[in-house]
């Protein structure tokens, strides 16, 4: 619940964040009309002829001390002008709490489909395979998800390692053992994103046109996709498949931009907040993402025969018939 | 056991930067790199006030707490330091510190930011007591040495005060009883958990 | 070759910043437990890292830190340095909590002093330009091309076409010599910075009551129960005073009351903050008096004992209306009232200016009513009152008092021919041959009567760019200035600089003798005809410094000279011995290696520096007040036991009779509560016994145990043999003593004499308030050259303009005829910043102050802004009338009224917009430049001291 809290009031801060930077021109602007909106409530404290009155500094001063504003300060850099930055306790909140809210939630989706294969194990095709073959996803589209695929599972045990590497790793290896181990993760997650990112965009612009919403996709859904027996029509991707494409749409560019956010802070130089709610971003995306991935493995190793179409490229017919008939028919 | 404490007079800070070039001439802190800072609310207007800022040492630090490496540790003075060696530069503890502390040498290509930096409360860090590495990774201990931070020993007007909290305190009471007005102590309330203070 | 010397230091926490050594082997070794990550770590470490912290660990065991306490370089404070050398390297700095004036407390300047020492930005060779470029060359070439060239200019324009510019960076030993050094190569025109710095100060206030200097201390500001600060900013240019300061406000609850046309960092800290217009100090304080006589708050019983001239004061005080101060000031009466009461409620009240009061065409009339108003108060003479005038420099204090001034010898003594008799005593030396220095030709008349150059003031240093400039016919001199020697000097502390970059071009030669290359070396369009030496730091020589407080330090050598540097005093002899008058000026003084022994000056100058009490100062006495830092108090500055038991702290000036006296210093000048014996004093009789039928001495006022209950005149043999004390006088003593004064006895038998009777050498007078001798008796308001209040020239018109002043002509009404207003509508001030000193050159050089100010700025009102079309942080220009323009950042501030933009003054290094960094020595010019304020500053000298006017002229701005 307290996570929760957190993360609401983080989505809130970040849309004040974003609506006032889009405003202005630039931090120190901004800066200023933040500024000028607390010295505005003080003029009845001033006393117009004691000017420079030393008395206690007075509800203005230690207002703007927690105000996060950026005051003058001879020393330069992020935010030097800040006196306290606010927000990052919201941000530790989050911080602390998404290791156990994250890890469990990527825990619990790896023991759901770990535990559904135990106990189901593979589903056959109806009726067998028949030994013919037709073509489902070409070279290009196979180098595409597998390089999406597959960088995408470095950075996600590089990223997890990151995040979790201190509750699950360091207790049992020590800090020093540790440090390097995430300094080599931190190094190979920096290099991947982009490349990952890079990936995503193709991949995403190739399948999107197939991911679209088709006559019968409801019908797939309150059919339960066939769970129970009954066979429903679907195209090339079923409704299954297109929700963990929009998940990768969605949360894939999310990861991607708020990854270069994090890769390139000084873009948003003296926007601390910025990186802050990036950052955010970037593991929620992640999290959600990486449980998904979990069905999708799952799905394409319990269904035999599904694997091929990423292996070889090739389906079988009865495989074809049965989960994308409209597809098939299609394209006989 | 004394807990270290730093603590600003907001009545008597000039801006005069001294705790800013003590700081840089005891540690040998490079260009770019600020440990201190001293920032002005309401520049050039009745009720300008001045602070100086630096790592304030907090009892719960959220450095500690977000640090992937668990780099960060306190001495039994309560002096919050880090490990070089361990840490990776992600910036974390920038973005959690309330006080802007934490340091780095470069904004980074391909989020590499180096080896943070912080102000020590001039106490080294894990190496062996002045030892060259620790001079070299950390600056000055001069708490080994018996001494106080050098930004606060140099202070023009002993606005900025540090060492043993209840001394600073004690200091600090009885300037404010003399001044007979508010107490002008910034920072205390949110680095040692007392807030409204 | 010095650069051995920097080896040694310290690899600074950089390396540890940038290196992206993942583990180092040591703490590998010592930690690795489950190896696995490790190895792989340790497997990609680069191996320079390894090697290097095994050297390092080696290098470090030699931990013998040697610890030297030396002073301060840069304000008047004089704080305590404690400096850790080890192998010859300045490896740390400690606080100095022993120090009374300091408490251990420093500035962004003072802590971070060691950057003079471990910096490469100095200059590193002498060098001379040929052909535009910089050539390396030895000291023996470089002393005997420059030694040749002046006495080649000696030849053809005679003396005084060499001007020798010094320094307030001299220690008191080196300022001593530089001023002999120009009387023995025959020339007055000697200057140094106190002349835009507090020279009217020193000419008001030594016109008022005898000496020109801070009454009372730093220290003593505990007492104060009010304290009125105007045109000063001590939190940007003092700091350290500010301890002081609000330890008064604390603990006596004193108001804090600051007079400023700029909202300073001070006044942030005030009381009551009043915002005057530029310029404009006489009136406001006239303002205050007005209350004070209206409401009867004078202190009537001091003025009558011990002041002179207050009834035609009170004639000035009363045109001063409520009404016409808020016309010229702009303070409201209730304002002025309030502050009045508020010094006339709580007494003793100290009064502080500096700069913003002296850089004035009438900087003297300002300095003059600030002394006024205390007396009106009875502030004067006490503990806790006083005029508190903090000095700029750290020893612009001790560099005036001993003369390096374009109008007196040493110790004020003057230029007519009894001085220089004086001082040829003192020197050991024929008069003759010394007046033989000279040119003995006579270019101006004092009563009808020729006087020659040796009796005439000198060009000021305000002023030698028209030195050079000026057609020859209007000079009172042989030649214009040919030859400019700047021995540590910033050009850019100076106004109308395109005017001084002509003349900086237009001589023969040009040497700068400094540490840093200075705006000298950069600033002329020359090829050639241009030789930088390096001189060393103070911290890399010794002798003795006064602090604004009339104490002197001893300062200890902290390191050897860096590179090719050399002591100031090493330099002199050498330049002396080329120009064949080293046995005159090193008489006395002993000679090791060609560097003269800094004792011996000392003892020098204490045999002849009677009139200010540099007498008592011996080398010996100084060491040990050094070594006993501790034992003194920190309000009174007195010793408490120990070797140095009943003396200050420093033994400030005066400093009564030889060293052997033991005099304990003065710490509170003019204060008749304790006697003359123990740091007690009266007012000086200057100014003779009786005026008009008034009687000059004062009345029923005399120090605590005075065998004279009443006023006196100064001691000569005379009076002693009047009032039976002769025989007081050893055999040896009465002597010396014969057809002498308290002045000239070198005996200082006359002295001891007086005091040991209770008697304050110098006479007991009354202070005076008008001052006949000046162009304006009674301190009156005139309006600045360059004003925008068009309807007040009318009223408070400036002076006429002079045909020579200090040998130059110089102009006043001339310039205010003229309407600039409609051009230039806005005021236009300059100031200090913390980080800076000065021109800047050696701040700016220093890496850890250079980061906190990198770009020169305008502070400019929100009003100004919006109508002028700036935004902040934007650029701008600001052109003054004299057509000097400047292209500055906007910092748009409240700080400044609206119609006032003011300028920081330490930046150099761009002109018109345009960088100069390429012609700096390569790697030695500051990390940070600037254009400087002075380019847009304008014409405006003070009438009696020459004193540039920078805080109130015109200018325009607009966007860039």
């Amino acid at each position: 619940m307290k996570c929760l809290s957190t993360l609401f009031l983080c989505a809130v801060l970040s849309v004040q964040v974003f609506a006032e930077e889009a405003k202005t021109v630039d931090a120190q602007a901004y800066s200023q009309v933040l500024k000028e909106s607390y010295i505005e409530e003080d003029k009845a404290v001033k006393l117009p002829e004691k000017l420079g009155y030393s008395g206690t500094p007075g509800t203005k001063f230690w207002r703007g001390v927690r105000s996060g504003i950026s005051y003058q300060t001879q020393v330069r850099g992020d935010d030097t002008g800040v006196f306290i930055n606010a927000d990052g306790e919201y941000w530790r909140l989050y911080r602390n709490n998404v290791a156990t809210v994250g890890g469990t939630i990527i825990g619990l989706s790896l023991l759901l489909f770990l535990l559904l294969y135990l106990l189901f194990g593979k589903f056959g095709v109806e009726g067998g395979f028949s030994g013919e073959f037709v073509q489902r996803f070409k070279l290009h589209e196979r180098i595409l998800h597998w390089g999406t695929a597959s960088l995408f599972i470095v950075l996600g045990i590089t990223g997890l390692i990151l995040l979790l590497g201190r509750y699950l790793l360091i207790p049992m290896m020590g800090t020093e053992t540790f440090a390097p181990i995430a300094t080599v993760a931190k190094a190979i997650h920096d290099v991947l994103g982009p490349i990952f990112s890079v990936f995503l965009l193709v991949m995403l612009i190739r399948f999107i046109k197939d991911n679209f919403y088709q006559p019968g996709d409801v019908n797939w859904v309150l059919k339960g996709g066939g769970l129970f027996g009954k066979h429903v029509a679907s195209w090339r991707f079923n409704f299954g498949e297109k929700v963990w494409f929009w998940i990768i749409f969605f949360a894939g560019t999310s990861i991607a931009v708020t990854g270069y956010i994090l890769l390139f802070t000084d873009l948003v130089s003296g926007q601390r907040q910025v990186v802050e709610l990036s950052h955010i971003l970037h593991t929620v995306s992640a999290t959600l993402m990486i449980a998904v991935l979990f069905g999708h493995i799952y799905m394409s190793i319990a269904m035999d025969g599904s694997l091929l179409a990423m292996t070889r490229g090739k389906v079988d017919k009865n495989w074809a018939k049965q989960h994308h008939s409209a597809w098939y028919e299609g394209k006989v | 056991m004394a807990r270290m404490k730093f603590l600003c007079d907001a009545e008597r800070c000039t801006e005069c930067n001294s705790c800013v070039t003590a700081c840089k001439n005891e540690n040998e802190v490079p260009w770019g790199i600020n440990r201190r800072r001293v920032v002005t609310i309401n520049d050039g207007e009745p009720g300008e006030r001045s602070i100086s800022v630096a790592c304030m040492h907090c009892s719960d630090a959220p450095c500690m707490a977000v640090c992937p490496v668990d780099c960060f540790y306190q001495t039994s003075d309560g002096v919050v330091l880090h490990d070089k060696d361990l840490c990776i530069g992600c910036g974390y503890c920038f973005y959690a510190c309330p006080f802007g502390a934490p340091q780095f040498p470069s904004t980074g290509v391909f989020g590499s930011k180096g080896k943070m930096d912080k102000c020590t409360f001039c106490n080294g860090g894990p190496e062996e007591d002045h030892s060259h590495d620790e001079h070299r990774k950390y600056g000055a201990n001069r708490i080994a040495e018996g001494k106080l931070p050098l930004c606060a020993e140099m202070c023009s007007s002993k606005a900025l005060l540090a060492g043993d909290g209840d001394e600073v305190a004690d200091i600090f009471r009885e300037r404010s009883t003399y001044r007979g007005a508010g107490t002008g102590a910034w920072g205390w309330g949110t680095a040692y958990n007392r807030k409204g203070v | 070759m010095k650069l051995i010397s920097r080896q040694g230091v310290e690899q600074s926490v950089e390396d540890g910043l940038l290196a992206n050594n993942l583990i180092t082997r040591r703490s590998f070794i010592k930690r690795s437990g489950i190896a696995t990550g490790g190895a792989i770590a340790a497997g990609s470490l680069p191996t320079v890292f390894i090697t290097r912290s095994a050297q390092a660990e080696v290098a470090s065991a030699d931990k013998k830190v040697k610890t030297i306490r030396s002073v301060c370089t840069h304000c008047s404070v004089g704080c305590g340095i404690l400096a850790e050398v080890r192998n010859g390297v300045w490896v740390g700095q400690e606080p100095d909590f022993d120090h009374p004036f300091s408490l251990g407390g420093h500035c962004a300047k003072g802590a971070s002093v060691r950057e003079h020492g471990i910096g490469e930005r100095r200059l590193k060779y002498p060098m001379k330009l040929v052909d535009g470029k910089w050539k390396k060359m030895s000291w023996e070439i470089a002393i005997d091309e420059i030694g040749n060239k002046m006495l080649e200019i000696r030849k053809q324009s005679g003396p005084d076409s060499i001007y020798l510019l010094g320094s307030a960076k001299f220690s008191n030993e080196q300022a001593y010599l530089f001023r002999k050094l120009a009387a023995m190569w025959g020339t007055n025109n000697v200057d140094h910075q106190a002349r835009i710095c507090h020279s009217t100060t020193v000419a008001g206030v030594a016109n008022t009551w005898g000496y020109g200097a801070m009454t009372n201390s730093y220290n003593d500001i505990h007492n104060s129960k009010a304290m009125l600060l105007i045109g000063g900013n001590p939190a940007e240019a003092h700091p350290v005073a500010m301890l002081h300061i609000f330890r008064a406000k604390e603990r006596n609850n004193a108001p804090l009351i600051v007079i400023d046309p700029r909202f300073t960092r001070t006044a942030a800290h005030a009381d009551e903050y009043v915002r005057i217009r530029p310029g404009s100090d006489v009136a406001v304080v006239w303002g205050m008096l007005w209350h004070i006589f209206k409401n009867g708050w004078e202190d009537q019983e001091f003025i009558n004992q011990r002041v002179y001239g207050m009834n035609e004061i009170r004639e000035e005080v009363a045109k001063w209306t409520p009404n016409e101060v808020e016309r010229v000031t702009g303070v409201k009466e209730k304002q002025i009232k309030r502050t009045a009461k508020l010094m006339a409620d709580n007494r003793p009240g100290t009064l502080i200016w500096c700069m913003g009061g002296t850089q004035h065409t009438i900087g003297n009339n300002n300095t003059r009513a600030y002394c006024v108003f205390q007396l009106a108060l009875g502030n004067m003479g006490v503990s806790g009152g006083g005029t508190n005038i903090f000095r700029g420099h750290d020893n612009v204090q001790g560099a005036t008092d001993l003369g390096v001034l374009s109008h007196t010898l040493p110790g004020y003594y003057g230029l007519s021919a009894g001085a220089w008799k004086h001082w040829s005593k003192v020197w050991d030396l024929d008069y003759n041959w010394v007046a033989s220095r000279f040119d003995q030709s006579s270019y101006e008349k004092s009563k009808g009567k020729p006087v020659k150059p040796m009796n005439t003031k000198g060009i000021t240093v305000s002023r030698w760019l028209d030195g050079v400039l000026e057609d020859k016919k209007n000079i009172a001199q042989k030649d214009n200035v040919k030859a400019m020697l700047f021995w540590g000097h910033a050009p850019n502390s100076q106004t109308r600089t395109n005017e001084m970059k002509k003349a900086m071009e237009k001589l023969d030669m040009m040497v700068v003798i400094d540490p840093h290359p200075t705006v000298s070396a950069i600033l002329p369009d020359r090829k050639d005809g241009m030789y930088l030496l390096p001189a060393s730091t103070q911290f890399e020589t010794y002798g003795s410094v006064t602090a604004s407080n009339r104490s002197l330090q001893w300062r200890d050598k902290v390191i050897e000279p860096v590179f090719d540097s050399l002591p100031d005093q090493t330099i002199m002899y050498k330049l002396a011995k080329k120009l064949g008058i080293d046995k005159q000026l090193f008489k006395n003084i002993k000679i090791n290696n060609d560097e003269p022994l800094v004792e011996d000056i000392t003892r020098e100058f204490n045999k002849g520096m009677w009139t200010v009490g540099y007498t008592g100062q011996t080398p010996e006495r100084l060491k040990k007040h050094m070594r006993n830092l501790h034992t003194f108090d920190k309000t009174t500055l007195l010793a408490k036991g120990g070797e140095c038991n009943g003396e200050y702290f420093g033994l400030p000036w005066p400093c009564w009779g030889t060293g052997d006296m033991g005099h304990p210093g003065t710490p509170n000048l003019y204060d008749t509560s304790k006697p003359v014996a123990k740091g007690g004093l009266t007012f000086r009789a200057r100014f003779g016994v009786e005026r008009n039928g008034t009687n000059l001495l004062a009345e029923g006022s005399y120090s605590k145990g005075s065998a004279i209950k009443d006023g006196y005149p100064e001691f000569n043999d005379k009076l002693l043999k009047k009032l039976g004390w002769w025989n007081q006088l050893t055999s040896s003593e009465r002597k010396s003593a014969e057809g002498k004064n308290w002045k000239t006895d070198l005996s200082g038998g006359i002295q001891r004499v007086a005091i040991k009777n209770g008697c304050s050498p110098f006479g007991n007078a009354k202070a005076r308030a008008v001052v006949w001798t000046f162009p304006d008796p009674v301190p009156v308001h005139r309006e600045p050259l360059y004003t925008n209040r068009r309807d007040l020239v009318k009223d408070y018109p400036t002076v006429a303009d002079r045909r020579s002043h200090y040998r130059l002509p110089t102009r006043y009404a001339s310039i205010q005829e003229k309407d600039y207003s409609k051009k230039y509508p806005l005021i236009l001030t300059s100031g200090r910043l913390v980080e800076y000193e000065g021109g800047g050159d050696e701040s700016r050089s220093n890496k850890w102050l250079a980061e906190l100010q990198q770009d020169m700025f305008a502070e400019v009102n929100v009003v100004d802004a919006n109508n002028n079309n700036l935004r902040d942080g934007k650029m701008m220009w600001v052109e003054g009338p004299e057509g000097g323009r400047i292209k500055v950042k906007a910092l748009v501030t409240e700080r400044v009224e609206p119609g006032v933009v003011f300028l920081p003054f330490h930046f150099g290094g761009y002109l018109g917009g345009k960088s100069l960094e390429h012609r700096y020595p390569k790697g030695i010019g500051p990390y940070v430049l600037g254009e400087s304020a002075n380019t847009a500053l304008t014409y405006g000298y003070d009438t009696v001291t020459q004193m540039q006017e920078t805080k109130a002229s015109l200018c325009r701005i607009w966007q860039a």
